[in-house]
């Protein structure tokens, strides 16, 4: 069985250790990046099945580099992961595209299972955000 | 033709005198004697000065004296008499008189004195004689001691002519009209004017016509003068002297002056002359004294008053300067002048515009004032009007730093223990679902990061509750307080902070301390926003009751006055309200490149509560 590989971006490098630590075990983790045009690069580059990107970074942001991820035709399914169960936030990322959408305090527990729903070709939401809706 | 109208009068008169004479007079025993008095003229009763001389004379008799008196007058008509017609008038005298003895004659003229002394014998036995005209001053007194009393008339031909020199001293030639039947009087005037000779030429005109003197007179060039003495030309003894001065003239070219006070207003410009009426007048004085009692050889010889006449429509004519006239001339026919004419008149309406003038200046004055404090009304509500646009943008400016503020803190919470928080929460999730042991190595490492991680979020929230507001001030004290601060800034900024204090400023009221620290605080921030400075200082001194706070920095400074003008000038207005508010002064000094010293005093232990600043005063 091949593992599916995933590439986690997030400018908060205490947390990017934790999502790898979380993640290892059941995933490849290829590439692990702190700002947009890094995820950009890596993406085209080691062509993950799943990419993991928080929304606020310095230079190009999650949003928009998830948006030219799509327009350059990127196969990878993208999962959202942010701050705050934020129902607005969570619907302009699915509008884009995105598969999945997972608030970091949950992360330990909803991550994991995110990735697998996003490779079966569904979508995940925060159960906090599914609870808030 | 004066000799047509004139003739026939005589026989007429005579007979109204004549039926006059055959009513006996009434005569009152009880009322004193009635005294005759007759006046002897020479000319006719038509010749212009007799009529003012009777006049006069019976004016003084009549009203002056106590005796009441019968005047009479009667005419020679010399000059158109011939010898005989002498004896006849006196003939017609003696018998006119016959019952009315005349107690005093009046002779007026040499010729008449002549034809006085020649009857008065047999006309006027015993009547004193008062004698009026032209007489030598040894034959007056001849005359005195026969009982004549003289008044000394006669034409000042001499003075008149050296007058009018005066009045036209560029004049080259006079044209003297003097002639006379009378030669003697010619001779002497000749005579009397020969002096002038050697200053002007004379021209005595001697034509034997009016007409003639007239075309003389007509062509008298200019820078020449016509003296008018008296004129009778052959077979023309009859004419009015008054009618020949105004035909000389209306024909001279050139200015004429004269020697009889009537003849101004004929057109001659004037002259010295005797009055006529005042000769009267004297005349009847003197009579008036002899029939009183006063000898007639006891009245001295007089000499009538010469007084400089001119008439005012000729000396206009002329130009002739009014100033240089003697002063003490007459002149007649004055037109008044608007001024004297109006001046009640000029003088109201000058009262009445004065008036009028002062009433709109007081107005113009009030009107300035208004207008004066209207631009001192605008002037503050322009004040105001700015003051109110700088209230406003200062509490956008405050809306805004609070907005600025809020979304500083948010960043912290959202970018710092947020995330920290997450990673502390997936760290643990991880930990929870390893399968080794807790005493793995890996276990211990994710433990000691999760250990440091939450030390670093406590100091981070602990710095973040610090800048809200510093909790550690009441416990510590101001001076600790600051230093902690200042050795903060210089870690987080890499700037080197001293803090430096004297006396003892540990007994401060807490919102002195505040006050200070707050302002500590922003002027530091502001240096360290806007300056770029490469060291700062702070330091807090206390003399007596006074504390003073001194932050300096070496930063690029800026402009005081336009900053306040700004938005950016937030900060400065924080600091001197917070200084207001417990009653301190601040001074700050800048100066763009020379860095920023702001200085705070006040009192440790605050001053009593002031009212809100003035920006909420105006509010």
């Amino acid at each position: 069985v091949t593992r599916a590989r995933v590439v986690i971006a997030d400018d908060h490098p205490f947390l990017l250790d934790g999502l790898v630590t979380l993640l290892k075990d059941r995933f490849d983790v290829v590439a692990t990046v702190t700002d947009g045009h890094q995820l950009l690069d890596a993406a085209a580059r080691l062509r993950p099945d799943v990419i993991i990107t928080d929304i606020s970074m310095p230079g190009l942001n999650g949003l928009e580099a998830f948006a030219r991820l799509k327009a350059a035709g990127a196969a990878a399914k993208v999962i959202v992961l942010t701050q705050f169960a934020d129902p607005e936030l969570a619907a302009a990322a699915m509008a884009l595209g995105a598969s999945g959408f997972v608030v970091k305090m949950l992360a330990a527990n909803e991550l994991i299972r995110a990735v697998e729903q996003v490779l079966l070709g569904l979508t995940y939401l925060s159960l906090s955000l599914r609870a808030d809706t | 033709m004066t000799r047509s109208l004139v003739r026939p009068v005589w026989p007429a008169v005579a007979l109204v005198l004549i039926a006059g004479l055959s009513t006996p007079p009434r005569v009152l025993a009880q009322t004193p004697a009635r005294r005759n008095v007759l006046t002897i003229h020479a000319g006719s009763e038509f010749f212009p000065a007799n009529p003012i001389l009777d006049e006069a004379i019976r004016d003084v008799l009549l009203s002056v004296n106590r005796v009441p008196i019968d005047y009479y007058s009667e005419y020679l008509e010399s000059d158109r008499s011939g010898e005989g017609e002498s004896e006849a008038l006196a003939e017609y005298v003696r018998r006119k008189y016959r019952d009315r003895p005349i107690d005093l004659v009046i002779a007026v003229t040499t010729e008449s004195l002549d034809f006085v002394l020649d009857h008065r014998e047999t006309l006027f036995p015993g009547a004193p004689v008062v004698f009026g005209g032209v007489v030598a001053p040894d034959e007056a007194a001849g005359l005195v001691r026969r009982g004549v009393a003289v008044l000394r008339v006669g034409s000042a031909y001499v003075q008149t002519l050296d007058l009018a020199l005066r009045l036209h001293p560029s004049t080259e030639r006079v044209f003297v009209l003097a002639r006379s039947p009378n030669q003697q009087n010619v001779e002497s005037a000749r005579a009397g004017l020969q002096d002038f000779a050697r200053r002007v030429e004379l021209v005595f005109v001697d034509e034997e016509t009016l007409a003639r003197a007239l075309a003389v007179v007509r062509a008298a060039p200019p820078r020449s003068l016509v003296l008018f003495i008296w004129h009778s030309g052959e077979n023309e003894e009859s004419l009015n002297p008054l009618v020949v001065a105004r035909s000389v003239a209306a024909a001279a070219p050139v200015p004429v002056y004269g020697t009889v006070d009537l003849n101004i207003g004929s057109g001659i410009v004037g002259g010295v002359v005797r009055g006529t009426r005042e000769s009267g007048i004297r005349l009847g004085e003197m009579a008036g004294r002899i029939l009183e009692g006063t000898p007639a050889q006891d009245i001295p010889v007089e000499d009538a008053a010469l007084v400089p006449t001119f008439d005012w429509r000729q000396i206009q004519r002329w130009g002739i300067d009014a100033s240089r006239l003697p002063p003490e001339s007459k002149i007649l026919f004055r037109t008044p002048t608007p001024w004297e004419l109006y001046r009640p008149y000029i003088f109201g309406a000058a009262v009445v515009v004065t008036a009028q003038l002062l009433a709109i200046a007081g107005l113009l004055v009030q009107r300035a004032k208004r207008r004066h404090a209207e631009a001192g009304v605008h002037a503050r509500e322009a004040t105001i009007r700015v003051s109110y646009q700088r209230i406003r943008q200062l509490a956008g400016g405050l809306i805004n730093a609070q907005d600025v503020t809020r979304a500083g803190i948010a960043r912290d919470l959202h970018d710092g223990v947020c995330q920290d928080l997450a990673g502390v929460a997936i760290a643990v999730g991880s930990l929870q679902r390893s399968t080794g042991l807790i005493q793995d190595a890996h276990a211990q490492q994710a433990f000691s990061r999760i250990q440091s991680e939450v030390l670093t979020m406590n100091e981070g929230i602990r710095r973040l509750s610090h800048e809200l507001h510093p909790s550690t001030l009441r416990l510590v004290g101001l001076a600790t307080a600051l230093q902690a601060h200042c050795d903060e800034v210089e870690k987080r900024h890499d700037v080197p902070v001293t803090f430096r204090r004297e006396g003892d400023v540990g007994d401060m009221h807490p919102d002195v301390a505040e006050c200070f620290f707050r302002i500590a605080q922003e002027s530091l921030r502001n240096a360290l926003a806007h300056g770029r400075p490469s060291r700062l200082s702070v330091s807090l001194c206390r003399s007596g009751d006074q504390v003073e706070l001194t932050v300096t920095d070496d930063g690029a400074g800026f402009d005081l006055e336009a900053t306040r003008r700004t938005i950016c000038g937030l900060g400065l207005v924080s600091i001197e309200e917070r200084a207001y508010l417990i009653g301190a002064d601040v001074r700050i000094a800048s100066e763009p490149g020379k860095g920023t010293v702001v200085t705070v005093r006040g009192p440790a232990k605050g001053a009593a509560a002031r009212p809100a600043g003035p920006v909420v005063d105006v509010l």
